[in-house]
């Protein structure tokens, strides 16, 4: 089974990455991958619990919390990210780990595709 | 693993990837990411043992000359041989 892991950068509000995350990590559950999602620098936003793309028309994040917990998807976010971006109420709904930078290093040394995005 | 730099001198994501490199991996600079040659700017994130390789395509189309590189320009032939030989990949 190959690993792929998505790691996500860009900001949920003004860009598409993190729900095409998602929506790609889903797909794949019929095929032979194992996918995860690490959430860093502006992406870390998307676990805000008042995080609203939908308040500039955008797809809110929220759509995702059902099938996160269907599938039981790894989610990560990088806890000093949080710090740097004030995430001080996080969104139970994501079900993300807060794990330290270091932790992603050896989450991206296991995996066998890693996409940043 | 190969970890494929694309972005220039500014972008913090590349930094932190180039960090992740262990000796043993190769970090390859395409597109503006052969800017990180200049004054060899990589070398404050890539540690020892690991290889650090340009595309030459990019490397020359960018206006440098082959023989300023501080690194090793390959061509896209070469990069599928990398690919090929390590079958882990960041990008």
């Amino acid at each position: 089974m190959k690993r792929v892991l998505f790691v996500v950068y860009q900001a949920p509000v003004g860009s598409i990455w993190v729900n095409e995350a998602f929506r790609t990590t889903f797909g794949m559950y019929g095929e032979d991958i194992e996918p995860a999602i690490v959430l860093m620098d502006e992406a870390v936003t998307a676990i805000a619990k008042r995080n609203e793309p939908e308040r500039v028309g955008l797809l809110p994040v929220k759509i995702v919390h059902k099938y996160i917990k269907k599938y039981g998807t790894e989610v990560y976010a990088v806890k000093e990210d949080l710090e740097k971006f004030k995430v001080t109420e996080v969104d139970e709904g994501c079900m993300a780990k807060q794990i330290p930078l270091s932790d992603v290093k050896n989450l991206i040394k296991e995996s066998d595709f890693v996409i940043f995005m | 693993m190969v970890i494929m730099i694309k972005y220039g001198l500014y972008h913090e994501i590349e930094k932190r990837k180039m960090s992740f490199a262990d000796a043993g991996d190769t970090v390859v600079l395409i597109q503006n990411g052969i800017f990180w040659t200049i004054r060899e700017a990589y070398k404050k994130y890539v540690k020892e043992g690991v290889k650090v390789v340009a595309l030459k395509d990019d490397y020359l189309a960018r206006g440098y000359d082959e023989k300023d590189s501080p690194v090793p320009l390959i061509s896209y032939d070469e990069l599928i041989e990398i690919f090929e030989k390590d079958h882990k990949t960041a990008g």
